[in-house]
């Protein structure tokens, strides 16, 4: 019976959660169908059936599983025996013969739905002044003076010295409002949830300094590797200015020449530049694994981007970049951005990457250090381009620049590596014409 | 749907349960030729004959007795007592035998029958004949008790009753027999075990038991006067109480108060009061009050009389205290 495990999504993927089963206990799938939406520390999937048969529910939805973990299997057809035989009915086939006997004269009495003998008396319901049904209003003291006047100790059992609804005690604690301090509403002088609505109101943020808020899976995924990135890695910084401005004219002339270019980006010509010097620097394209060196013989560079919400950051993919021309990166980048911000990156989206590539540019950011996501061993954080007066030939003259700083991992790779390496991008933006050759010949 | 009277919807759920299950039968006090006191059962000995509409004589105890028996050997029974206040007089058989022989048996035999008893206050019946024992019932394991309080609920959980493997206290209010409404006009069971909201609202959970959620809707439409948002409950099952429905609403407002006809004190509304204490103790903003008959033998005297069963007003004056309202327009 073929099993279905808690797939693995991503490299940093440890656990997954089904968010919801698309098909429910003991139904039928066929191979390609999606059987559940699994959410791991990044993003949301489907998953899909890789046989045919009746889909046997292992894990309940909501709760967190290992990888690997099996969470469901595809039978064959055992569920419908589990499901057939359904209880006896309750009801019985009743012996009809003496029933059926019975004349169906439903002569209908002549005395109809005329008042029945008590029935009819009025209902009860005039105003009475007085209430001995329920306790007695108790007359309340009249002068809220007396009402907020502090309870004297012997008078309320409370060891806070405070009269207050159980309701009004656990949303002061909630929101931090201290109840000795403010005023009761209700019966007796007693705070009541108003009257701590009111205060944590007024007081507007005041209450404790902070809130706590519990951070997303994605959030709380970011803290842990962040904080394992900088304290592991030793990272070390270079940085260069590039002139862009051919970069810039290119872009413009690819943009108005060739169709398809059209959504060519700065952020692409430096993915394209990045990927062809990782091709020449196969020292850079590697990582540090406990003792060892990896190095990757593929190309992949992660583009770091911000969740639509705000409230993360991810890092899709874009595969073996050396071997893809300029236009094939803008429209991909493109595409695995979009299925990222969506929350619905496909499977390998988010996978592989030996170096990243994080650009502020857009936010005017001059120039700024990432940190690098293990096992990469490096990423280039790119600033804006700006139009500053530059000294050329011994003139000043207006220039086009960008600053890019490159955070490297120096167990991989060292200061002069890291200059070559960072100069060898400089040099493609420069000249940019060899980003739009062939591979081979840059 | 259609318009019909509480107790023709009552009489529908017994003529379709008869006619479905040859093992249901009527047994009780002129409920054959005189048609029963409330004119329920009128029409069912014309139709059944005798064997299954069983005119019995005065003596509650045998009545339900015999039904007992009835129901260990395999039928269904649906007994009419006269009213509540007579089922005194049987107390024994439902308390020791009805709640207790399935159980005693350890399940060999179940006592699958109905005890159908109108009851409640407010006809100048005076202090032998206007009694509501919801609480007198609900104390007891073994029996479910229900209270319906519009023609479909009346239909639906008769059915569901009659239906029901165990005993089921049917609590019927005199003063609703002649109240109209809509009933379904499909085959429908209403589950016994659940309590429904009639009005959604915020600010004050009110809980009928029996007729008085009738009142708590009519005093909910009072308090809308004075921007008080009052959620309705209507009980419907008094045991068992479907704490959930409760809870929820309670969590909501933060502010409960019970109705009841019967006595106050150790009460269905002491009971529920209780109960939502210690389940959500933590949401309630003030102590739950119970509205509730007052603690003397039902007066003769109407007005006296009128003094003694919970009122629209009181219910209105409860919720303004709960709420810490001390204005009275």
């Amino acid at each position: 019976m073929p099993e279905v495990n808690m797939p693995k999504l991503s490299d940093t993927m440890e656990e997954g959660t089904v968010l919801t089963w698309r098909v429910p206990e003991g139904a039928e799938v066929h191979r390609g169908d999606a059987i559940a939406e699994i959410e791991s520390d990044k993003a949301s999937f489907d998953i899909e059936a890789e046989a045919d048969g009746i889909l046997h529910i292992l894990v309940e939805v909501g709760r967190p599983v290992p990888v690997g973990q099996v969470i469901a299997t595809v039978g064959e057809g055992a569920a419908s025996a589990t499901k057939s035989a359904p209880a006896a009915p309750a009801v019985e086939a009743a012996a009809p013969a003496v029933e059926a006997a019975a004349p169906a004269v439903e002569a209908a009495a002549p005395a109809v739905e005329a008042a029945a003998p008590a029935s009819d008396a009025p209902e009860a319901e005039a105003a009475t002044p007085a209430e001995p049904g329920a306790e007695p209003e108790v007359a309340q003291p009249a002068a809220p003076a007396a009402a907020i006047a502090p309870p004297d100790a012997g008078a309320v059992a409370d060891p806070t010295g405070v009269r207050a609804s159980p309701l009004a005690r656990r949303l002061a604690t909630e929101r931090g409002v201290d109840l000795s301090r403010i005023r009761g509403t209700g019966p007796e002088g007693r705070i009541v949830k108003e009257d701590v609505m009111g205060a944590a109101s007024s007081k507007g943020a005041a209450g404790p300094a902070v809130e706590i808020e519990q951070p997303n899976r994605m959030q709380s995924t970011i803290a842990r590797r962040m904080t394992l990135a900088k304290s592991q890695v030793p990272h070390f910084y270079v940085t260069v200015e590039a002139r862009v401005d051919d970069a810039v004219h290119l872009r413009k002339q690819l943009q108005e020449t060739y169709p398809e270019a059209d959504r060519v980006t700065i952020t692409d010509m430096i993915i394209r530049a990045a990927g062809l010097a990782l091709a020449k620097f196969p020292e850079v394209n590697s990582s540090w694994i406990d003792d060892h060196f990896e190095r990757h013989r593929e190309v992949h560079i992660g583009l770091a981007v911000a969740s639509a919400d705000g409230l993360g950051l991810l890092v899709p993919v874009l595969h073996n970049v050396d071997r893809k021309d300029l236009v094939a990166i803008a429209i991909e980048s493109r595409q695995v951005i979009e299925r990222a911000r969506a929350g619905r990156p496909q499977s390998g989206d988010l996978e592989g990457g030996g170096f990243s590539i994080s650009n502020l540019g857009m936010f005017g950011v001059d120039e700024f250090q990432a940190i690098i996501n293990p096992p990469e061993s490096a990423i280039l954080a790119v600033g804006a381009v700006k139009q500053v007066p530059v000294v050329d030939d011994s003139r000043v003259v207006p220039g086009t620049v960008m600053r890019m700083t490159l955070s490297a991992d120096h167990r991989v790779f060292y200061g002069a590596t890291a200059a070559l390496f960072l100069g060898e991008i400089k040099r493609l933006l420069e000249h940019p014409l060899s980003l739009i050759l062939d591979p081979s010949q840059s | 749907m259609s318009e019909k009277l509480f107790r023709v919807a009552l009489r529908e759920a017994i003529d379709e349960e008869m006619e479905r299950d040859g093992r249901v039968f009527l047994i009780g006090e002129d409920i054959g030729h005189f048609g029963g006191a409330y004119r329920v059962t009128e029409g069912l000995l014309d139709k059944y004959g005798d064997m299954r509409v069983v005119d019995a004589p005065i003596s509650e105890e045998a009545i339900v007795g015999s039904a007992i028996g009835a129901a260990m050997a395999g039928l269904h029974p649906v007994v009419e007592l006269m009213t509540v206040n007579f089922s005194l007089v049987a107390y024994d058989q439902i308390v020791q035998n009805a709640a207790k022989i399935r159980y005693m048996f350890g399940g060999q035999v179940s006592v699958p029958m109905v005890i159908r008893m109108p009851g409640g206050a407010g006809h100048q019946l005076s202090s032998q004949h206007s009694h509501s024992f919801e609480a007198l019932y609900g104390m007891i394991p073994g029996l479910i008790v229900v209270a319906p309080t519009t023609p479909a609920d009346a239909k639906g959980m008769l059915k569901a009753a009659i239906r029901s493997d165990n005993p089921v206290m049917f609590l019927e209010s005199m003063s609703l027999y002649n109240s109209r409404g809509e009933v379904p006009d499909s085959d429908y069971l209403t589950p016994l075990g659940k309590s429904v909201v009639r009005r959604a609202g915020d600010d004050v959970t009110l809980v009928g038991v029996s007729r008085q959620a009738v009142n708590a809707t009519l005093a909910a439409q009072q308090l809308e006067q004075e921007s008080i948002d009052a959620e309705v409950i209507d009980l419907r099952s008094i045991r068992p109480i479907d704490w959930e429905t409760l809870q929820k609403s309670v969590k909501k407002t933060g502010h409960l108060i019970v109705i009841e006809e019967g006595w106050t004190t150790y009460g269905v509304g002491a009971e529920i009061a209780a109960g939502l204490s210690e389940r959500c103790f933590d949401y309630l903003d003030a102590p739950a009050l119970r509205v509730g008959g007052a603690e003397v033998p039902m007066p003769y005297n109407q007005d006296l009389e009128r003094a003694s069963i919970p009122s629209v007003d009181q219910i209105v004056a409860a919720a303004r205290r709960s709420l810490g309202r001390k204005v009275a327009v």
